[in-house]
């Protein structure tokens, strides 16, 4: 459903993201972990058409910039998208109107379900970091995306909305969307993923199957730090 | 460590800025250029002293100009610090300096010395208007110097002031509402004395207007006034009038500082919430994201876009953000803009309508803003909403146009009045000004386009300029070829002006096209 090829991203002489290519299937969650400054947030942002880069992404067998890609595609920044002057219902409102959705009640089910519909007339001004966060989840998954890829998603909301939005990302992958969730916080992912990718300077070091067995198989955690603290120079799963 | 905390955080501050400035070059580029631009308003200035036919225009003129600008700078910015307790602190004062046992009345001094340079670099534009002051009414480069000096000191004051109520008035609404009752009851008074004086003097509305506006009742106004009434006796060379003035506003400065230093009431708390939207405002403007003023609390009112579908959506949604973020429809500044074309065409009325509208143009460079489009790009809806880039680019940037429609119509109604210019005239002028707006919109994107953040603020102004000037030329290439083929609609100002019109549109329309891509990613 998403497929990265040989991406390069580079700012002037830094190169952020080097030579990366992965695929999330269609129901599949794939995870991408690593440090403060791996390129993360980068590479999320190539693949939602956010940056130019050099190499190739398809979205759904279609150029990630295309209009086709950007119907199947949604993406939630870090840092919540709300528009401070809109009530949450207009967010909602704008969504459906921009995407040309039909009035199928499903603006009201998600504000229901992230617990949003009380505070449906207040302007994204006055909602809380988390209050936030939840409405740009919602904003995005209004159109009903295929693939639905996450920045950093859990920061600023409360432990029932992170419960539910675990519980989400769980029924999407079965409904069969591709899931790509970047984070720094290992314990956030638990053991809901079917990938996880570990990026260290702006390339892949290792990428590692969640394997149901217990095969003698070294933890995503234990991995992760062998990585990033430097105790193994170079890692092959 | 022994020593005064203040004074060594004001030094390191000056010492560190004036390093970070020797250490990119291209700074000092642009301080030369500007440098080159003064002097050469200086001598363009003065370059037809020689001449021997040469008429100043009335000197009360400038001074009830320089009374009118005091005026207006104190009253926005006034009611501006008086409506969110407008601050001179930064949130590292806060942290660092507010908990601190330093004396708090030493600290608020602290914060003046350092708002008295901000206020000097606003007023840095008005030395540009030496030729144009000398030329028509003989001031001189000192005489300049004098009304920069007061300007700036007026900014300073305005803002000294607001904080000073708001300190007394924040613990309450109905206090807030009192002082701001009062203070719009005195400009009301204010504005009814000048308008009354002019309709006495209706067989010369100009002189009227200028006597009116140097009358004491004017002179008496807080600050502005004083200040203004200060400058006019050292420029007519009545010293122990300007002595007077100035000892007045020295007297009030102070009985303000001692009033908030014998004060129980404590400023942090006042200033704690500016200082936090000040921040905040810094720190999105380096993340490069456009900050918003929004009101307080926002008056949600009628709920729903209501209209709209696919790119179309953002034009409504502009509309509603547009309601919900101000009452008032023109925004400060450009109601600014408008009374100075105005008061342009008052004051130049021999100069013809087409001086005007050329005037009116140029201001538009200087106050035309993308709006919401440059906060739309902040968000990641407009890049992934599957419509084409071209229509989301026309429907994001169509909300200016209302607004710049109806800022045209209310300068060239007074204006064709005042130069009695015919209707058909009037019109032209006012859809020929929105073209320019559109023109200089497609010229900001342009430069987004290509630059985008990369830019630093001064290299901007400058290339923006000069996109402007290289867009705006294949008009007047059309006005020189209309000329030359003797073609004439109407009269020579409706064909030039026109021409200018024909021309801007589809050069506007051809920018934003080849720039459409620009929505395709969040970089350039």
């Amino acid at each position: 459903m998403l497929k990265v090829e040989h991406v390069t991203k580079k700012y002037g002489k830094l190169t952020a993201n080097n030579d990366i290519s992965f695929n999330v299937g269609e129901g599949q969650i794939a995870v991408l972990v690593g440090p403060n400054g791996a390129g993360k947030s980068t590479i999320i942002k190539c693949i939602s058409g956010l940056l130019r880069f050099d190499g190739n992404i398809t979205i759904g067998g279609f150029d990630n910039k295309s209009i086709e890609a950007k119907r199947l595609i949604s993406y939630i920044p870090e840092m919540p998208a709300v528009y401070e002057l809109l009530t949450v219902a207009e967010h909602m409102e704008f969504i459906k109107r921009a995407y040309r959705l039909p009035d199928d009640g499903y603006d009201k089910y998600l504000l229901e379900r992230f617990e949003m519909l009380e505070n449906r007339d207040k302007p994204g001004k006055e909602l809380s970091k988390g209050m936030q966060q939840k409405l740009s989840i919602c904003c995005a998954l209004l159109h009903k995306p295929r693939v639905i890829i996450f920045d950093e998603p859990m920061i600023g909301l409360d432990p029932h909305a992170i419960k539910e939005l675990k519980h989400l990302f769980v029924e999407l992958r079965d409904q069969g969307c591709a899931l790509l969730i970047s984070t720094h916080m290992l314990d956030s992912v638990e053991n809901f993923w079917d990938v996880a990718h570990i990026m260290i300077k702006g390339s892949f070091a290792a990428s590692k199957y969640n394997a149901l067995a217990d095969n003698g198989e070294k933890s995503l955690e234990e991995l992760f730090f062998e990585i990033t603290e430097g105790k193994a120079a170079e890692v092959q799963q | 460590m022994k020593g005064n905390a203040l004074g060594y955080l004001l030094h390191r501050k000056i010492h560190n800025q004036i390093v970070n400035f020797f250490k990119k070059p291209v700074r000092l580029i642009y301080v030369v250029i500007l440098l080159a631009m003064l002097i050469v308003t200086l001598i363009g200035g003065n370059s037809d002293d020689g001449s021997s036919d040469r008429v100043l225009r009335d000197f009360s003129e400038l001074t009830a100009g320089l009374n009118a600008l005091l005026l207006l700078i104190f009253c926005t910015t006034f009611n501006s610090g008086l409506s969110n307790g407008g601050t001179f602190f930064r949130m590292a004062d806060v942290n660092y300096l507010f908990p601190s046992p330093l004396n708090r009345m030493n600290i608020l001094f602290y914060a003046l010395i350092q708002q008295i340079g901000t206020s000097m670099l606003i007023g840095f534009f008005i030395l540009f208007q030496y030729t144009m002051l000398h030329v028509k009414y003989g001031l001189s480069f000192g005489g300049l110097f004098l009304i920069f000096i007061v300007y700036s000191v007026n900014v300073f004051l305005s803002q000294t002031l607001a904080m000073f109520v708001y300190t007394f008035v924040s613990d309450s609404d109905k206090k807030k509402r009192t002082a701001k009752a009062i203070f719009y009851m005195l400009i009301l008074a204010l504005v009814a004395y000048v308008g009354f004086s002019v309709l006495q003097g209706k067989d010369d509305i100009l002189k009227a207007a200028v006597q009116a506006a140097n009358s004491l009742p004017v002179c008496l106004f807080p600050f502005a006034g004083w200040q203004g009434a200060f400058a006019a006796s050292i420029l007519i060379e009545n010293y122990l009038s300007a002595l007077l003035w100035l000892s007045l506003s020295i007297a009030v400065f102070l009985l303000m500082l001692v009033a908030m230093s014998r004060s129980k009431r404590d400023y942090y708390e006042d200033v704690l919430a500016s200082a936090e939207a000040v921040q905040t405002t810094v720190d999105a403007a380096k993340g490069g994201v456009v900050p918003e003023a929004t009101p307080r609390n926002i008056k949600v009112g009628k709920t729903g876009i209501g209209r709209g579908q696919g790119a179309s959506v953002f034009f409504y949604k502009h509309l509603l953000e547009n309601r919900r973020a101000s009452k008032i429809v023109i925004k400060p500044m450009s109601l600014i803009f408008i009374i100075c074309t105005i008061l342009f065409a008052v004051f130049a009325k021999g100069a013809g309508l087409m001086a005007i509208f050329a005037f009116s143009a140029y201001i538009l460079i200087f106050s035309i803003a993308l709006g919401r489009f440059n906060r739309e790009l902040t968000k990641p809806y407009i890049y992934l909403v599957p419509e084409p880039p071209f229509s989301k680019m026309v429907f994001a940037l169509a909300e200016t146009l209302p607004s710049e429609l109806l800022e045209s119509v209310l300068i060239f109604l007074p204006v064709s009045i005042i130069m009695e210019a015919p209707a058909e005239l009037c019109i032209l002028c006012i859809f020929a000004r929105l073209s320019f707006s559109i023109l200089f919109l497609a010229s900001s994107i342009l430069i987004d386009r290509i630059w985008g953040a990369s830019l630093s603020k001064v290299a901007g102004i400058f290339i923006y300029l000069f996109a402007d000037l290289i867009l705006i030329l294949p008009g007047v290439g059309l006005a020189v070829l209309f000329n030359v083929l003797g073609i004439n609609l109407i009269s020579s100002s409706f064909t030039i002006i026109f021409s200018l019109m024909l021309s801007n549109i589809p050069i506007a329309a051809l920018v934003i096209y080849l720039c459409r891509n620009m929505l395709q990613y969040a970089e350039t």
